[in-house]
C-alpha cells in the first residue's frame, strides 16, 4: 500500500531511540508526506514485548510525539478486509484519535474472491469516518485515497468526507453499530476460509510430515546459503578486489595508495561481500514470511527452541548463521518478542560462520591425518570440522539457557501465533524488501566499518618513520600483540597469532593471509606445526570458534540494539569464554599429549 | 472451576467451546486481540510437537498456543 502510493520515492530510518524502521515518503502527484506506521494489532498491549514497542510508535506518532515529526494532519488506517471481523477494536483506538481517518479496506479482491461481502457505508457509519475499498496488489481503489488527500490538501477545515465508492450513494452518518450487528443484516459476510490453505496445513503441521518438511525446507535454506550465496558473495568479493586493484593503479604508491585500498578499500570489500549472501538470504526469509510457512516453522521448532530459553522464531536467524551472523541478527527482526529477540542476536556469533571455515579447513589439514572413521563416508576431518560445528552450536544454546535464567529472565509461559492463510508472495513487495534490506546495509553498518576499517589500518601501519609506514611487527598492533603475548601464552599461542587475531576483527577470513604473511610462509600450516603445536592449534581453533570476532557483527548488534551497551557486553562474555575454553583446551591438550 | 468448565488446555481435538474466562496475565491481552475474549467459540484443531503446542480457531483464525498458556483460559463445553 505504502509502495503504490509514493512509488520508490521513501527514506528509511530508525525511530529515534528505537529499532522500529521509519518509512516515509511522498505521495505520488503530491505535496503530502506519508508516515508508514509498524504494523499493530491494537494500540494497547505489555510493554515488555516489542509489539508494544511497535504500538508505542504507532500511538506517539499519532499524538504527535515523536522527534522531528509533525501530528499527522489526517491518517489512512488500512484493515485487512478479510480479517475485518477482527480489526474493529484497532479501528476504533484510531478514531477515538480524533484526527481526520480514512478506512481503507484493503485486499477487497480477496474479500469478493473469497465470496465474502462489505457493505463500506455501514462501515462507515458504525466507524464514524469514511471508508475505502482498495486493492493494493492490483491498484483497484486507490483513487479514493488520493481523492480524500487531496481533499484534505485543498480544504481549509475538514468536510464531510463521502464514503469512497462511487457506485453507491452516501449517506449521512448516523448512531453507530457493532460489526456484528451489520453481519447479522448481511451487510457483511465474512471470506470463506481458504480450503487450500488448511490442507497444506494439515501436512505442514501433521506430527509426522510436518518435522520432515520442516527438515527438508532447513536443508534446502542450508543449502542455498552454502552453493549459491557463498559462492556469489565470494565472486563478488573477487569482482571487488580486482575493482579495487584497477583503481588502485590510478593512486601513487605510498600512504595514500595504502589508506586507500589497503584501509578503506579492504574495509568496503569486507561489508560488501556479504551483501549476495544478505540478499539472498532475505529472499529465502521473505518468501517463506509471505507465503505463511515461517509462522509453521515457529510452531514446530518451538518444543526444541523453548527447552534452551529461545522461541521457534530464533530457529532460522540461528541457522542463517551458519551463513553470516551479520544477516542473521538482522533477520532477528522477525521475532516478535524482544527478549527473545536480543537472546538470539547475543548467541547467534557462535554459530560457525563460513569466515571462520579458512582457518579450520587450514588447521584440520595441518594437523589432523587423513584417516577414515566410518569407511569411505566419514573421515577424520570430516569429524574435527562438525566438531568445530558442534562446539559452536554448545555454546548459543547453553549461552541462551543462562541468559534466560539471569539476564533476560522472563515469565515465559505465554506464547501465541497466528498462522495465517498461506499465499502466494508478491514479487513487486520483495523486491521492494530486498532494496529496503540492501539501502539499509549498505548505508548503516557500511558507515561504521569503514570507520573501523581506517581505524585498524591506522594501528596497522604507525607510527611514520622518515615518511614510511611502519611493517605490521612494528606497528602499534604489532605493539599491541607483543603486549598481548603473556595473555596469550597460557593458551600456547604466539606474538604471531596474536596479532592475526587482532586483524580478524576486520574480517576473519584474513586470519590465514595475515598469518602467512607474519610467519613469511604460504605454508601456514607447516608454519604453526612448528611454532605453536597440536596443544597450540587446538586451542586456537577452540578461541576462534567462540570468541567474537567481528567488527562486521559488532556493527549490526549496535543498530539493532540500537545501543552499545549489548555488543560490549556481547564483545565480553565471549571474549570470556573463548578465552577460558581455548585454556582448558591447551591444558587438556598437553596433558593427554604427553 | 465449575463441572462444565475445563482449561482450554484440556480440550480433545476436534471439540468446539466458548471461552467463560481470560487469566490474569498481562499477556494475555495480546490474545484478546487475536479474538480469544469471553463468549468467543474456539475449537481444537490438532495438537503439535507432541502436544507441547496446540492450534486453535477462533474467530475464522487458526492461532497456535503452548499448553501453559492454554492453561490460562477457561472454557465451557458447547452442546
Amino acid at each position: 500500500m505504502f509502495n503504490r502510493l509514493t512509488g520508490l520515492r521513501q527514506k528509511v530510518g530508525n525511530y529515534s531511540g528505537v529499532t522500529v524502521e521509519q518509512h516515509e515518503g511522498q505521495i505520488k502527484g503530491t505535496r503530502t508526506r506519508l508516515l508508514d506506521l509498524p504494523g499493530v494489532w491494537s494500540l494497547e498491549g505489555d510493554e515488555s514485548d516489542l509489539t508494544s514497542e511497535d504500538q508505542c510508535i504507532a500511538v506517539r506518532a499519532l499524538r504527535g510525539e515523536i522527534e522531528g515529526q509533525p501530528r499527522p494532519e489526517a491518517v489512512l488506517l488500512v484493515l485487512d478486509a478479510t480479517q475485518l471481523h477482527r480489526q474493529m477494536t484497532l479501528a476504533r483506538q484510531v478514531i477515538a484519535h480524533k484526527l481526520p481517518t480514512l478506512v481503507v479496506v484493503n485486499m477487497s479482491d480477496l474479500l469478493a474472491a473469497r465470496e465474502g461481502y462489505l457493505d463500506p457505508l455501514s462501515l462507515a457509519q458504525t466507524l464514524n469516518s469514511p471508508v475505502a475499498m482498495v486493492s493494493a496488489g492490483t491498484g483497484g481503489g486507490m483513487d479514493a485515497i488520493q481523492r480524500f488527500v487531496g481533499v484534505k490538501n485543498s480544504a481549509a477545515k475538514a468536510p464531510l468526507l463521502p464514503v469512497m465508492q462511487p457506485h453507491v450513494e452516501p449517506r449521512q452518518i448516523g448512531c453507530p453499530r457493532s460489526m456484528s450487528e451489520i453481519e447479522n443484516e448481511g451487510l457483511y459476510r465474512r471470506p470463506l476460509p481458504s480450503e487450500w490453505s488448511r490442507r497444506i496445513d494439515q501436512v505442514a503441521l501433521h506430527p509426522v510430515f510436518g518435522p520432515a518438511l520442516f527438515f527438508i525446507i532447513t536443508l534446502g535454506v542450508f543449502q542455498t546459503i552454502f552453493r549459491v550465496a557463498a559462492p556469489a558473495s565470494a565472486l563478488f568479493q573477487k569482482l571487488l578486489t580486482a575493482l579495487g586493484v584497477w583503481f588502485g593503479a590510478y593512486i601513487p604508491s605510498g600512504f595514500v595508495h595504502s589508506l586507500v585500498i589497503d584501509g578503506l578499500w579492504t574495509g568496503v570489500v569486507s561489508v560488501l561481500t556479504y551483501l549476495p549472501l544478505i540478499l539472498l538470504l532475505f529472499l529465502v526469509i521473505a518468501l517463506l514470511e509471505d507465503s505463511g510457512y515461517m509462522a509453521r516453522a515457529a510452531v514446530i521448532a518451538d518444543r526444541t527452541m523453548y527447552r534452551f530459553g529461545l522461541s521457534g522464531r530464533s530457529f532460522l536467524p540461528l541457522l542463517s548463521a551458519y551463513a553470516c551472523a551479520v544477516p542473521a541478527v538482522m533477520a532477528t527482526r522477525t521475532i516478535s518478542s524482544r527478549r527473545d529477540r536480543l537472546t538470539t542476536i547475543l548467541v547467534a556469533p557462535f554459530m560457525t560462520c563460513s569466515a571462520r571455515l579458512p582457518l579450520y579447513t587450514m588447521i584440520i589439514a595441518a594437523f589432523i591425518p587423513d584417516r577414515p572413521v566410518i569407511g569411505q563416508f566419514l573421515g577424520l576431518r570430516a569429524c574435527a570440522m562438525m566438531a568445530l560445528y558442534a562446539i559452536g552450536m554448545t555454546a548459543a544454546l547453553i549461552t541462551s539457557r543462562l541468559l534466560h535464567l539471569s539476564l533476560l529472565r522472563k515469565d515465559d509461559s505465554a506464547f501465541a501465533i497466528e498462522l495465517p492463510e498461506f499465499r502466494l508472495p508478491l514479487w513487486r513487495s520483495l523486491g521492494i524488501n530486498l532494496l529496503d534490506r540492501a539501502r539499509i546495509f549498505v548505508r548503516q553498518v557500511g558507515t561504521i566499518i569503514v570507520v573501523t576499517s581506517l581505524g585498524v589500518w591506522v594501528l596497522a601501519n604507525f607510527p611514520v618513520h622518515h615518511g614510511q609506514l611502519s611493517p605490521i611487527g612494528e606497528s602499534y598492533l604489532g605493539h599491541l600483540g607483543n603486549a598481548m603475548e603473556p595473555a596469550l601464552r597460557p593458551l600456547g599461542l604466539d606474538r604471531n597469532v596474536g596479532v592475526a587475531l587482532l586483524t580478524a576483527f576486520v574480517a576473519r577470513e584474513t586470519v590465514v593471509s595475515t598469518l602467512g604473511t607474519l610467519y613469511q610462509t604460504p605454508q601456514v600450516g607447516l608454519a604453526l606445526r612448528s611454532s605453536i603445536g597440536l596443544a597450540g592449534a587446538l586451542s586456537l581453533l577452540v578461541f576462534f570458534a567462540l570468541a567474537m570476532q567481528c567488527t562486521s557483527t559488532l556493527a549490526t548488534v549496535k543498530r539493532e540494539t540500537n545501543s552499545w551497551r549489548w555488543p560490549i557486553f556481547q564483545f565480553a562474555y565471549m571474549s570470556v569464554i573463548a578465552y577460558s575454553m581455548a585454556w582448558i583446551t591447551f591444558r587438556l591438550s598437553l596433558a593427554l599429549l604427553h | 472451576m465449575s463441572p462444565q468448565t475445563i482449561a482450554l488446555s484440556d480440550l480433545a481435538v476436534g471439540t468446539h467451546a466458548l471461552i467463560s474466562k481470560m487469566g490474569d496475565d498481562p499477556h494475555l491481552c495480546y490474545l484478546r486481540c487475536m479474538g480469544f475474549c469471553p463468549g468467543a467459540h474456539v475449537e481444537l484443531i490438532r495438537r503439535v510437537s507432541g502436544g507441547a503446542l496446540s492450534i486453535y480457531r477462533v474467530d475464522d483464525a487458526d492461532v497456535a498456543l503452548r499448553h501453559a498458556t492454554a492453561a490460562m483460559i477457561s472454557v465451557r463445553m458447547e452442546g
